[in-house]
C-alpha cells in the first residue's frame, strides 16, 4: 500500500516544524523531541541495519560499503564507492540508498564528486533517472532494501512534492518531502 | 544604516576561561576563542566494525550580548562521522576541527555584523557559515539547529 503525498506530509508534519518559533523562542520544538523519539527507537535495531551493508557488501564486490546514518537527518543512509584506485583529480559518483525512519519509503539516488587530490570540491546530486554508469548498482541497493525492510520506493514526483516545513538546512519555500523523509543535504557523506 | 565610529559591543562570549583578551573584529568585540575541550562529543550512532560510518555529536548553547542589555542563545548541534572515507576520525581530531572551524566561521560572521543586526541573525549566519567552513575541513561533518538529546551540553557567557 503506498502513501500518497498528502499522508506523508501529514505524517512529516509531526517531526518538523512548520514556523521558526521555536528558534525565536529559544526553545526545542515538540517536533524535534519526536524526531529524537524515532531515532532513540530506530537505533535499537542498528543491528539489522548492520547485517543489511553486511549482505550488500557481498552483493556489490567491487563496491565498498559505507554509513551515512546521522541524526540531523530521517534515514538510515548506506553509500557504495567504487572500489578504485584514487585519482589524482577528476570525477567520481557514489550512490546512496535512504530508508526513511518516518514512513515505510526508501530511495537511491547518486552523487558525483569532483576530486583535486583527496579534496571534494564539487558535488552532484543526481536523481531518478540515474545515468546508466550507476544505474546497476543502485538496482542491487533498492531490491535490497525492498527485501530487507519491507519499504517500497518513494516515486520521484512525490519525493519533489514542496511542503511547508523546516527541515534543518531547507526552509519553505525550498523544502521537499524528499528532505523530511530522507535528508536536507543529500550531498552531505562521509 | 550608519555603522559606529567605534567597535561595538557584541560580546560573543566564548571562553568561560581567563587569559584570552578581546579581539576586536570589524564591529564587533569577540571574547575569548572556543577551545577543543569545549565541544563534549558522544557517540550517537555506533559505527559498523568496518568502513566509513557512525556519527558523534556535541552541543553548544553560546550567548550572545549586547551592551544594551539585549541578549539571545545560540544554539547549535556539530557532529562529525567516526570514520570517513579518508579514515578514522578520532575524538582529539573531531573537537580541534570543530573548534578552528567555529572560530573560523566566528571570525567571518561577526566581520560583517553591525549594531543593528539581529542577534538571532547574526547566529543564524554563524551557524550557516560553520556548516559550511566544517564541510570542507571534514568530510560529512555538520552544524544542526538542535541538539541530539544523548549530547552533552556545554555553555558559555552565563
Amino acid at each position: 500500500m503506498s502513501l500518497s503525498a498528502e499522508q506523508l506530509q501529514a505524517i512529516a508534519r509531526n517531526y518538523w516544524p512548520s514556523t521558526e518559533e521555536y528558534l525565536f523562542r529559544q526553545e526545542t520544538s515538540p517536533e524535534h523531541d519526536r524526531l529524537q523519539g524515532r531515532w532513540e527507537e530506530e537505533l535499537k535495531k542498528i543491528d539489522q541495519w548492520w547485517a543489511f551493508l553486511d549482505d550488500l557488501e557481498r552483493e556489490l564486490p567491487e563496491y565498498k560499503i559505507g554509513d551515512a546514518t546521522a541524526t540531523p537527518d530521517a534515514s538510515f543512509r548506506c553509500i557504495a564507492y567504487p572500489d578504485q584506485p584514487r585519482l589524482l583529480r577528476g570525477f567520481r559518483w557514489v550512490i546512496v540508498g535512504c530508508v526513511s525512519i518516518l514512513a515505510p519509503v526508501y530511495t537511491v539516488y547518486g552523487v558525483q564528486f569532483e576530486y583535486r587530490g583527496k579534496k571534494r570540491t564539487c558535488a552532484q546530486v543526481s536523481f531518478e533517472p540515474l545515468l546508466p554508469e550507476i544505474r546497476t548498482p543502485a538496482d542491487i541497493i533498492a531490491r535490497k532494501l525492498e527485501a530487507t525492510f519491507g519499504v517500497s520506493a518513494l516515486p520521484r514526483d512525490i519525493a519533489e512534492t514542496h511542503v511547508p516545513l523546516f527541515v534543518e538546512w531547507k526552509k519553505p519555500p525550498d523544502t521537499t518531502l524528499f528532505h523530511a523523509l530522507f535528508t536536507s543535504e543529500p550531498q552531505s557523506l562521509p | 544604516m550608519r555603522h559606529s565610529q567605534r567597535p561595538h559591543a557584541l560580546s560573543l562570549v566564548l571562553l568561560l576561561l581567563s587569559g584570552c583578551g578581546p579581539t576586536v573584529i570589524g564591529h564587533t568585540i569577540v571574547n575569548g576563542r572556543l577551545q577543543p575541550e569545549h565541544f563534549r562529543f558522544v557517540t550517537v550512532v555506533a559505527k559498523r566494525g568496518k568502513g566509513a560510518g557512525g556519527w558523534r555529536e556535541a552541543c553548544v548553547h553560546a550567548q550572545l550580548k549586547r551592551t544594551t542589555g539585549e541578549t539571545y542563545l545560540c544554539r547549535f548541534g556539530v557532529g562529525t562521522p567516526i570514520e570517513n572515507g579518508d579514515g578514522p576520525i578520532s575524538t582529539p581530531l573531531a573537537q580541534r576541527v570543530a573548534a578552528e572551524c567555529a572560530n573560523q566561521a566566528a571570525y567571518s560572521v561577526f566581520e560583517a555584523t553591525t549594531p543593528q543586526t539581529p542577534l538571532i541573525l547574526a547566529c543564524q549566519n554563524f551557524r550557516g557559515t560553520y556548516n559550511m567552513v566544517i564541510k570542507a575541513a571534514l568530510r560529512g561533518a555538520k552544524v544542526s539547529h538542535e541538539c541530539d538529546s544523548k549530547t552533552t551540553l556545554y555553555e558559555f557567557g552565563f
